[in-house]
């Protein structure tokens, strides 16, 4: 009765989701230690901008007059034009991609703006939190923007027109490819970062975050940097926004409240503080508590009527502060402690090293 | 034409009250421990729901209700310290750390809250309380709950107010200044942060159990007012004490009767409110980080602990 194939797609696209978006917070706070509470803006900013410029685009760009986009014929519209036009799906997928990465790196501009002006830091927390309810608010209430509470539905996944192209003719064919997809960017986004933080660019973001003060006396710019990795890193999390709405297939405030960002902080320091490859495991464990509890929760309530199926989720949420209390006092460090950046000079020398090694191993 | 104006000043001032019981204890929890307690609203909700069960069992009880919620909030208070935030503050965790940790607290009081109510079936209630009439000023009824909001609320002000001058509020203002030369002087500092954190919690457990009568208890009481609280206590300063009185008046009035007045006015949704806190916090951190209150020592001892644990 559980659809295996699906609940494995399904894993993999929220991991990968997941894992950008646990990448982009730990180069903000891991590198940068700019605490990003706010991530969730950034992340819902990309999502509900692609939203509205997909569910714009699909009509203008097959010619038929502009509507409100949150009736239901309209829906019913883009939907047809999804799984019937293939070129103008694509192309209203990849425009919002770029312009929903373009907002986000303008967000990341404006948000390192109280970053270089506060100089109590929790301030700059405190700013981006707040400025992530205003966001939840808006788009929650304002039913001109965002289509108020019930969000904006009917973005189908880029590849639906698959479906009547293979022999097989099953939904699993385009979720199967845009979940390869999320994965792509995913591997992306990891070796962006990786390349970044093994850069010169990376020593310098660690020598800000652990003394900006004597970064600025070597004749570096502190502000530079933070502005820097704060666009770099908010362009990320609305690339995760961007991605999870054509998964999910609506824009809903639910999505990204201050309890999502918080979730993703859980990723982070589970994972480990400034370690690339432990924000993707950091994901994928609190993935699988995700996915694992939703599944649970089914199950439950198709074996047992009478239990209340929220009490799982909310034992989720419960886990996951549990587990991060727990990681705090006990191992604050997270699965995997920050690595050494990886120079070409540090290359030569661990190369080296490894042939003494082995040297020595050998007489 | 004015009526709106009298019912809404007196709603502001109810408000108001709420407002400063509560951003009292997290004045006091950011003057003695210096920690933005992000779980300081959870204390709001336990204490509605103490209200809620007290009075299931003995209806209309309100002084029994406070007196419990008081005691049970102060003591999770104490419990959350002494078992989450103390070992952080012991290895010089940085603030950040803090801030996450008390996340993680608050979003564990508050689902262990939203199970036990899903268990009990208690998610959205209301307590068992008479809300009476007793007095009318100019056509407004002011109920009895609201009247004993008000003293209650002018109680705790004016006791925190004397409490700095016995011996227990000296040495918390010892704690204060300089935590490690009060130890060494021979306060007993781990006691007065215990009774500290018993005051900061119970505060807010009161102010919720006299929330709770005008609105629906749910778990997400609190949670809901979290960001109100913090813009009184920003507004204020973090640790002035006037300051704190003064940002709960501003808050109280601003969320009803201007909201009203925008409302009528301009027609603007009553579902913005919360807006009004947040642009709050926004404005008076960037313009004005250290607040309208009137003492800045202790901001001024949070930066320096704050460059401590970034030179490490």
């Amino acid at each position: 009765m559980v659809d295996i194939v699906g609940f494995c797609l399904s894993f993999v696209s929220f991991f990968g989701i997941y894992a950008i978006l646990t990448l982009s917070l730990n180069l903000e706070y891991g590198f940068g230690g700019q605490p990003n509470f706010g991530q969730a803006l950034f992340y819902g900013m990309g999502a509900f901008v692609t939203a509205i410029l997909t569910s714009n685009l699909l009509l203008i760009l097959t010619h038929q007059h502009l509507e409100n986009i949150c009736t239901i014929s309209s829906l019913v519209e883009r939907e047809t034009i999804a799984t019937s036009n293939p070129s103008v799906t694509l192309l209203a997928w990849a425009i919002s991609g770029i312009t929903s990465i373009v907002v986000g790196a303008i967000l990341g501009f404006i948000a390192s703006y109280p970053a270089l002006r506060v100089k109590e830091e929790w301030y700059l927390a405190m700013v981006l939190l707040v400025a992530a309810q205003i966001f939840v608010i808006v788009f929650r209430y304002n039913t001109r923007l965002g289509c108020g509470f019930d969000g904006i539905a009917g973005i189908s996944n880029p590849f639906s027109w698959l479906v009547s192209l293979t022999p097989i003719n099953s939904p699993v064919i385009p979720n199967l490819v845009y979940s390869a997809i999320i994965l792509l960017f995913t591997y992306l986004c990891f070796v962006l970062t990786e390349r970044l933080t093994n850069s010169p660019f990376g020593r310098l973001l660690k020598s800000v975050r652990d003394d900006w003060l004597a970064s600025s006396t070597l004749g570096k710019n502190v502000n530079k940097i933070r502005t820097q990795v704060m666009i770099i890193g908010s362009s990320m999390a609305s690339l995760a926004g961007w991605l999870y709405v054509y998964y999910i297939g609506v824009a809903n405030t639910e999505d990204y409240t201050s309890t999502f960002t918080f979730s993703i902080w859980v990723m982070m320091i589970l994972g480990g503080f400034a370690n690339n490859r432990g924000a993707v495991v950091g994901a994928f464990f609190i993935t699988a508590l995700d996915r694992f509890t939703l599944i649970g929760s089914t199950l439950l309530q198709a074996y047992f009527p009478g239990f209340n199926p929220n009490i799982i989720s909310y034992s989720k949420y419960l886990l996951e502060s549990l587990l991060l209390l727990l990681l705090l006092v006990f191992r604050p460090k997270g699965i995997m402690k920050e690595g050494v950046i990886l120079t070409p000079a540090y290359r030569l020398f661990s190369l080296r090293m490894g042939e003494k090694k082995n040297e020595r191993n050998y007489s | 034409m004015l009526n709106w104006l009298l019912g809404s000043i007196v709603r502001s001032i109810f408000e108001s009250g709420i407002f400063l019981m509560v951003s009292i204890g997290l004045t006091l929890t950011l003057a003695v421990v210096k920690l933005p307690n992000f779980a300081h609203a959870e204390f709001i909700t336990i204490g509605a729901y103490t209200t809620l069960i007290v009075t299931q069992f003995l209806p209309n009880n309100l002084p029994f209700a406070l007196i419990a919620s008081f005691l049970i909030s102060g003591l999770i208070a104490i419990v959350v310290h002494q078992l989450a935030y103390k070992p952080l503050i012991k290895r010089r965790s940085s603030l950040y750390i803090l801030v996450l940790a008390s996340f993680a607290v608050a979003q564990f009081l508050r689902y262990t809250v939203f199970i036990l109510a899903s268990i009990g079936g208690m998610l959205s209630a209301h307590p068992l309380i008479n809300v009476v009439p007793v007095l009318y000023i100019a056509g407004q009824a002011l109920t009895n709950i609201y009247l004993l909001t008000l003293l209650l609320a002018i109680l705790s002000a004016v006791f925190l107010f004397f409490f700095k001058f016995t011996l227990i509020g000296k040495s918390m203002r010892a704690i204060s200044s300089n935590q490690a030369l009060a130890q060494l002087s021979g306060i007993n500092t781990e006691r007065a942060i215990n009774v500290m954190w018993i005051l900061a919690g119970g505060l807010a457990g009161v102010g919720g159990s006299m929330l709770s009568p005008y609105v629906t208890v749910t778990p997400a009481l609190g949670f809901n007012l979290l960001l109100e609280i913090f813009a009184v206590v920003i507004f204020g300063g973090l640790t002035s004490f006037i300051g704190t009185i003064l940002g709960s008046l501003i808050m109280g009035f601003a969320e009803n009767s201007l909201m009203d007045f925008l409302n009528i006015y301009f027609s603007v949704p009553y579902t913005y409110t919360p807006l009004i806190p947040f642009s709050l916090i926004i404005i008076v951190l960037l313009i004005k980080p250290t607040g309208f209150g009137l003492s800045y020592s202790v901001s001024r001892a949070l930066k320096q602990r704050l460059i401590r644990t970034q030179s490490r």
